[in-house]
């Protein structure tokens, strides 16, 4: 493995040229272009933000609802349009793998790193938004002192979602009804993250601490803690997301290097 | 068959071998159902069962650097799948192949490009796919984009594109980014003339610099034209290697042996018609060589015998034997008979053979049609006559003549 990452070097243009068509067949024919993609979950945010002020009650203790959705919707959209893009990104490239040779990770790997330029930007445009939050709660003037816990969060979010899109991409090439699978999954594992509910509404004892086995539960509430909470993440739920994440990543790996080698026949 | 790799190493034993192939097995698993799905294998607790086929088998092969080899072989013999695996598209399951140098290659129907990218876009994703920067592609682009002649298509979607114009841009950007060995299967039927023509060109160009190609084509002439060695599959099998011309008269001995064995025992017609009122009758037509073996592949200058078994059911006088030979495209290349020839039998009863003999047959190579007919001795009444009925071919061996006749010559110089 660690021989194969080596060689993944001489191939660091074509990984580029991989993922900005990723990102330019994305965009094609859109005008707006990136901000389609920052559409998806802004508009999500505004859903959720409508039915939990207006249909339910508010949340007790959130008091901007917006950026409370957004702090856990970005990071779940990388992750899951990571996901679902890497599940067809070998099976759809069909013409490349068979007629031409390349290291086959370099698919899947461009589809998590084109989305992980995506969700740069909206890390971005999501400093606009505390800018503008801040002239009515000035505890966001403090985001700042937080933002630099990303610096820990994205690398340790990208690899558990580059581990687990190794792992569908290969599996996908043998049966094709993973793609379907991974999106059921997908929506369960939104529904069992903190995403749009606080973390606090869990209850502990035993059903507690299996919700807190999903690494992405501890990934996404780290989040939630630097980019809405604005405290620290607890101690262990990053060193237990970064553990999920390096098992997940060499285990994704480890499956798609053992399938890899007849992935051009079986296209 | 002679083993030119062996013979090979004694005058240019300094070239360094560039392509190795030793002992490679390829096995393909033919599911009877494609794409499995995941419900049912859990079901079953394993994969749907699968026949195994063996696509190549114990191919070893040496390819030294500088030379144009062609693969050949017919549908199916795993020509496209040795290349495959020369490319690490493939891998083999038993067996080793090693490459040295650049390797670029243009398989079956052009090369991967993505259907979504223009043909620009597409010309940078292939060249890093290769190897090349954006600097080196930045230079060679306009070249690329040259040679391909595609310049008012350059800037749209390739599945837009038709399927020359797909080989086109393949083949542009396989041979631009300068690889040392070059591998192409197949592309050379789908462009245009004009633009077959440029492709040997710049192949004869690569070939002089030095590149190794590997060419897998049906286009036998151009095999023999282009290539210094051939090898020839059959079912994932090397049934022969050697120097190209001698291996493609090989193999297309092998092919109208086929035929002809296809075509049952009987030397009857099986095409064209036949008439006459059957006093005689042809009952067989054999082609033969000097030593008196049946073949329907002769090489131009070599002797060619007809012999024409028939047979009267009466007794015959001054009978006429006539043969004629046309080109598959129906010119009629010479016809001739006993009596133009001075040479009268007197009379004929029973079974009986008569012989034709050319000494040197000046026909260059393709397939001819012969008709073999006995007529009465003013030349008005058939007996028998099989029109076109009776299919050879030739092959040139090593003239290079264009055309239908060799007319041996002399060329000078006058100062
Ligand atoms: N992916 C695959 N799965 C199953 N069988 C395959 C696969 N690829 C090739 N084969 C089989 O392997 C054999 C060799 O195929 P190959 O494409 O190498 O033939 P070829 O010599 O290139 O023929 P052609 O002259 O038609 O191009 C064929 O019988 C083909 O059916
Ligand atoms: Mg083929």
């Amino acid at each position: 493995m660690i021989s194969q990452l080596k060689s993944l070097l001489n191939y660091k243009e074509l990984l580029l040229n991989f993922a900005k068509k990723e990102l330019k067949v994305k965009y094609k024919n859109s005008v707006l272009g990136f901000f389609w993609s920052l559409l998806n979950p802004i508009l999500m945010m505004l859903v959720f933000t409508f039915i939990f002020t207006f249909i339910f009650p508010r949340y007790p203790d959130i008091d901007v609802v917006p950026i409370f959705f957004l702090a856990g919707l970005l990071p779940w959209n990388f992750f899951n349009s990571s996901v679902v893009g890497a599940t067809t990104s070998i099976v759809g490239n069909s013409a490349l793998i068979k007629k031409v040779y390349f290291p086959r990770e370099l698919l899947p790997v461009s589809v998590t790193m084109a989305n992980l330029v995506n969700f740069t930007l909206e890390l971005l445009v999501f400093v606009g938004f505390f800018l503008v939050f801040a002239m009515f709660n000035s505890r966001f003037l403090d985001f700042y002192k937080y933002f630099p816990y990303l610096l820990l969060l994205v690398p340790i979010l990208f690899f558990f979602t580059l581990g687990l899109s190794l792992l569908v991409a290969a599996l996908n090439v043998y049966f094709r009804d993973i793609q379907h699978v991974v999106g059921i999954l997908l929506m369960v594992l939104f529904y069992s993250t903190p995403i749009i509910y606080p973390i606090s509404f869990v209850p502990g004892g035993k059903i507690g601490f299996l919700y807190r086995l999903n690494p992405m539960t501890t990934i996404v509430s780290s989040f939630k803690n630097a980019l809405f909470y604005l405290t620290s993440p607890s101690l262990n739920f990053v060193l237990y997301s970064a553990g999920s994440a390096i098992v997940m990543f060499l285990f994704g790996y480890y499956i798609f290097l053992r399938l890899e080698p007849e992935f051009a026949e079986e296209v | 068959m002679p083993d030119i790799w062996k013979k090979s190493t004694e005058p240019e034993g300094e070239k360094p071998t560039v392509i190795e192939a030793k002992g490679v097995w390829k096995e393909f698993k033919i599911y009877h159902e494609r794409n499995p799905s995941l419900k049912e294998t859990l079901l079953k607790g394993r994969r749907s069962a699968y026949e195994s086929f063996w696509a190549l088998k114990d191919v070893s092969l040496k390819i030294k650097q500088g030379t144009t080899v062609g693969f050949i072989g017919e549908n199916g013999s795993g020509k496209s799948t040795l290349l495959k695996l020369l490319t690490k598209i493939l891998r083999p399951n038993k067996g080793s192949i090693s490459m040295h140098g650049k390797v670029s290659a243009l398989l079956e129907l052009g090369a991967g490009f993505h259907p979504e990218l223009t043909g620009k876009e597409n010309i940078f994703l292939n060249g890093s796919i290769l190897g090349l920067s954006r600097k080196e592609i930045l230079e060679r682009l306009d070249e690329i984009i040259a040679f391909s002649e595609l310049e008012k298509f350059i800037d749209s979607p390739v599945k837009n594109y038709s399927s020359g114009m797909y080989v086109r841009l393949g083949f542009a950007v396989a041979i631009n980014v300068e690889p040392d060995i070059l591998l192409i299967d197949e592309i050379l039927a789908v462009g245009d003339e004009a633009f077959q023509r440029k492709c040997l060109n710049k192949l004869y160009d690569l070939k002089e610099q030095g590149k190794t190609i590997v060419i897998v084509s049906h286009a036998l002439d151009s095999i023999r034209n282009i290539c210094d060695e051939a090898i020839w599959l059959e079912h994932g099998e090397i049934k022969g290697s050697g120097r190209a011309p001698s291996v493609v008269d090989a193999y297309l001995d092998e092919v109208n042996r086929q035929e002809e064995a296809a075509a049952g025992e009987t030397d009857q017609p099986e095409t064209g018609s036949r008439w006459g009122s059957g006093e005689v009758k042809i009952t067989s037509v054999r082609f033969l060589d000097k030593e008196g073996q049946k073949k329907s592949l002769f090489i131009t200058g070599e002797p060619f015998l007809v012999e024409i078994d028939y047979e009267a059911k009466e007794e015959i006088s001054r009978p006429v034997f006539g043969v004629a030979i046309y080109s598959r495209d129906g010119t009629h290349i010479n016809g001739t008979n006993t009596k133009f020839d001075k040479t009268i039998f007197d009379k004929i009863k029973g079974w009986g053979t008569v012989r034709y003999e050319i000494k040197e047959l000046p026909l260059l190579k393709g397939s001819y049609a012969l008709s073999a007919v006995v007529y009465d001795y003013s030349c008005l009444h058939a007996f028998d006559h099989h029109e076109r009925g009776y299919l050879f071919n030739v092959s040139s061996g090593e003239i290079s003549d264009y055309g239908v006749f060799n007319i041996p010559c002399t060329w000078s110089l006058k100062e």
